[in-house]
């Protein structure tokens, strides 16, 4: 909707409580016109302090700067930032219809009554909200309350989206299929946003790249794909997806590796980082055979639990160690409870990372 | 417990108390009652109107500031604004008199009451709208319209006083009520020429019949006590509309 | 967000508070030390207002226990019974808390003064007239009467705020009636307890009206204090009086604030 579309960068933004409390650290950030970016993390890592500091809501420590584009809006308050801001519980104005709501911020900015009720209805349109524009919020379901919340920050044809965990107040179908509605309206507008979230299916589905962060700092960037390939850290790679985490050990000769199965695996080349404890192994890189009478270069285990999912299941499996791998196999596989197994990993599904400083 | 007030309205009709009903029933109490004392019944509606009224002036736009601050001194004003409450009133008045009694033209009139009024009644009204101003929609309404460009004045005669207006009804209300039985400030602080009504009916229980007290009662029961059902009314909304 | 305006919001408050209270009050304060500094202390110097305080007080806990053990009766049983009108009784029964103390006086008068109900009943009855109006027995059951609306509203409300998960639970695990009311009920209402314990005391040591309307022998200390006032012009000494009054209301009402059940009495 918007002709331009405007970048944002932010350089040195902390946020430091006057409790002491540090919420976010020393952060710098690039988002390119028109890209969405998703902040992700588990909450208190500082992604909605972020997202709060560059509405405008809360100040960062001095020193911080934020550009949309070319101007720099660190020291401008939220009204005049030219941003829209989804909240997590919406935050419609209740004595207003939905109709009200969404032209609030037109008003404000005294646009005539004529382009406005246009504007409107263009957006009820593009949000699917036809028809309802004269009721009142209470009346909406949560689905409805949601597209309105966007409506209205995006009447305003903001430089900048930001979204607050706009999909957490609602319950897991309604979230599947909203979820996809929403990536696909903001590819739509080609305007740039921002949007915190704790889920990384739904970041990973909306989000042309992720920012994972960690007690108030961002871990690492990147595309969906270069996060869960190439995690950073232990961190990164449990958030996105499952880990199963086996002890390291070290053979006769002081080469270190993972007993599991009854087999030993030495680490090698890159597995092999200084100071690391555990080797990370996903789910779907472990694959079960039948036992067979063949004597065989696979390790053992035996099954303790098995969960179907529908497109996929999902097993624990106890190995000699006493270690519990979770395994994802595809939905034909047969192997039921206490089942004996073959357990096979592939080399280089074993990521092993260095302590963080 | 609804024993005495059965009592009293009816002493009020009786024509002699002492004999009960027997003696007849009359209104000259009631008569009698207005011609000494009714000026009270006005006076008394004034100041608890305009304690109501500088109330709200004086204690919203500080609920707001006290809702919106992070700073522990705003606790600490909340607690300092409730001590004319912990306080007797005897002290307070007191207090009042020896700074401005000496202040003739304030003395007698009725807005030297007034004060006393306001400092008891304030806290009230302050509490329950700040109450009101920190519940978590309205914040949150607050920064979307900020975002959305909306200005501090907009923001608040818009969407935050229509949203608040029930609590500052409700404390309206008891405000209102407050003011109209307050006795111990006011006793203090009265001048034969600004009387209100209960200090009407602590004179009357001293130096009159018991028929007129129970009539002058009577009185002060009609005025009260629309006010009394119609705060218990505003209260059930409230609470349906916010909980 | 909007720190800016904060001064000018709470200008027209701090302003009209400082002028009408905080100066008089130092000026109240600063007062009795213009006589003499030990001034400050007649209140446990000098006998007369020695046993005022003193009565004061026994009056006050007196009212308070009295008020609690019925009031937590009667809201409890309110709370627990359901009945078609019973918004409409705990309404009645909490009216008295809008009376001025002065009313509350007159309705004992009318039933034990001079004239009053009571004495003529027992005088048919053969027991003499009993005037109990101007003794401490009907300044009791005034106070009682205006804090007992008090104490009904206040455990009315808790007991309907009680969780009843709770006792659930502690059915399923065994518990008997005895062990609820000893391990839910009590623990649960103790705050509202101490509370409003505290409330109908400080209301009850302040109390004027009701005292000044009966004009009984039972000397309280506000009306002490008054009498200083009005009759020996004894200006300090009053001050003194009403600070010594005033630091033992506070002190009750700071120590219900710690238990949090402040709030929901309206305060």
């Amino acid at each position: 909707m918007p002709e331009q579309q405007t970048s944002v960068r932010i350089r040195h933004c902390a946020k430091t409580y006057p409790d002491g409390t540090v919420a976010l650290r020393s952060t710098d950030l690039d988002i390119a016109p028109g890209e969405i970016l998703a902040l992700l993390g588990p909450s208190g890592c500082g992604k909605t302090t972020l997202l709060r500091i560059i509405a405008g809501l809360e100040t960062a420590n001095p020193g911080a700067q934020i550009f949309f584009g070319a101007d720099e809006v660190g020291g401008l308050r939220p009204e005049v930032r030219q941003i829209g801001m989804v909240f997590q519980h919406y935050a419609l104005f209740p004595q207003m219809d939905v109709a009200a709501n969404i032209a609030y911020g037109l008003k404000i900015r005294g646009i005539a009554p004529e382009e406005i009720r246009k504007r409107v209805a263009d957006l009820l349109d593009l949000v699917r909200l036809d028809g309802l524009a004269h009721k009142r919020p209470a009346e909406l379901s949560g689905g409805q309350r949601q597209r309105v919340a966007l409506a209205r920050a995006i009447a305003i044809r903001p430089r900048v989206l930001l979204l607050d965990e706009p999909l957490t107040a609602l319950d897991a179908k309604l979230k599947e299929s909203l979820r996809d509605e929403l990536a696909a309206l903001l590819r739509q507008l080609h305007v740039t946003a921002i949007h915190v979230t704790h889920d990384q299916h739904e970041a990973m589905a909306i989000a042309d790249r992720l920012a994972v962060m960690h007690h108030g700092e961002v871990i690492q960037v990147g595309s969906a794909e270069q996060l869960y390939r190439a995690p950073a850290d232990a961190f990164v790679a449990s958030f996105l997806g499952h880990m199963n985490r086996v002890p390291i050990s070290f053979d006769e000769h002081a080469r270190p590796g993972i007993r599991l199965g009854g087999l030993w695996l030495a680490l090698e080349g890159d597995a092999r980082v200084a100071g690391a404890q555990e080797v990370l192994i996903r789910p779907e890189d472990i694959r079960l055979y039948p036992l067979s009478n063949d004597p065989s270069p696979l390790g053992l285990g035996r099954i303790l639990q098995r969960a179907f999912l529908g497109d996929r299941i999902q097993f624990r499996v106890l190995t000699p160690e006493g270690i519990e791998l979770r395994v994802q196999e595809s939905r034909d596989c047969s192997f039921v409870v206490d089942d004996s197994v073959h357990v096979d990993i592939q080399r280089d599904a074993l990521k092993t990372f260095g302590v963080r400083q | 417990m609804i024993g005495p007030i059965g009592v009293s309205v009816s002493a009020g009709f009786m024509e002699n108390y002492a004999i009960g009903w027997r003696g007849g029933f009359t209104l000259r109490w009631l008569a009698e009652v207005w011609s000494a004392y009714g000026s009270t019944v006005m006076a008394s509606i004034t100041i608890a109107s305009a304690t109501v009224f500088t109330t709200i002036l004086i204690a919203v736009p500080c609920a707001y500031a006290l809702a919106r601050s992070k700073k522990a001194w705003a606790l600490w004003f909340e607690e300092l604004i409730t001590l004319p409450v912990a306080v007797p009133g005897l002290a307070s008045a007191l207090a009042l008199i020896l700074v401005y009694g000496e202040l003739r033209w304030f003395r007698q009139h009725l807005a030297f009451i007034l004060v006393g009024h306001v400092i008891f009644t304030l806290p009230f009204m302050v509490r329950v709208v700040a109450a009101a101003f920190r519940r978590r929609e309205l914040l949150a309404i607050e920064e979307v319209a900020a975002t959305l460009g909306a200005s501090f004045w907009q923001r608040f005669s818009g969407l935050l006083l229509p949203a608040v207006l029930p609590s500052i009804l409700s404390g309206a209300l008891m405000v209102f009520t407050l003011s109209i039985g307050e006795f111990n400030l006011t006793w203090m602080l009265h001048t034969p020429l600004t009387r209100t009504l209960p200090v009407g009916l602590a004179d009357s229980y001293a130096s009159m019949r018991i028929e007129i007290g129970s009539a002058y009662t009577f009185v002060f029961l009609i005025v009260v006590l629309p006010m009394l059902w119609l705060m218990q009314l505003s209260e059930r909304v409230l609470v349906k509309r916010y909980a | 967000m909007a720190s800016r305006w904060q001064p000018f919001l709470l200008a027209p408050a701090l302003v009209v508070f400082a002028a009408f209270w905080l100066l008089p009050m130092a000026r109240l304060i600063a007062l009795p030390a213009e006589k003499a500094w030990d001034s400050y202390f007649v209140v446990l110097t000098q006998p007369a207002y020695l046993l005022s305080l003193i009565n004061t007080l026994l009056l006050s806990l007196a009212v308070t226990l009295v008020s609690l053990v019925l009031g937590a009766a009667v809201g409890l049983f309110l709370a627990r019974h359901r009945f078609a009108g019973r918004r409409m009784l705990l309404g009645v029964l909490t009216l008295p808390l809008s009376f001025p103390g002065v009313i509350i006086g007159f309705f004992v008068i009318l039933l034990g003064g001079r004239q009053g109900l009571i004495p003529s009943l027992s005088d048919t009855m053969g027991f003499g007239r009993w005037t109990f109006a101007y003794s401490f027995i009907g300044l009791f059951l005034a106070y009682v009467y205006f804090s007992l609306p008090r104490a009904i509203s206040a455990y009315a409300a808790a007991a309907e705020a009680i969780d009843v998960s709770l006792e659930d639970c502690a059915r399923t695990l065994g518990a008997s009636a005895w062990h609820i009311v000893r391990d839910v009920w009590i623990p649960e209402l103790a705050p509202t307890t101490i509370a409003c314990g505290a409330i109908i005391f400080a209301t009850a040591m302040g109390a004027f009206g009701t005292a000044f309307t009966l004009a009984s022998k039972f000397d309280v200390l506000p009306i002490t204090i008054y009498s200083e006032f009005t009759n020996y012009a004894n200006f300090a000494f009053a001050a003194s009086l009403s600070i010594s009054l005033g630091l033992v209301t506070w002190a009750a009402l700071a120590l219900s604030r710690r238990k949090g059940a402040y709030a929901a009495l309206g305060l």
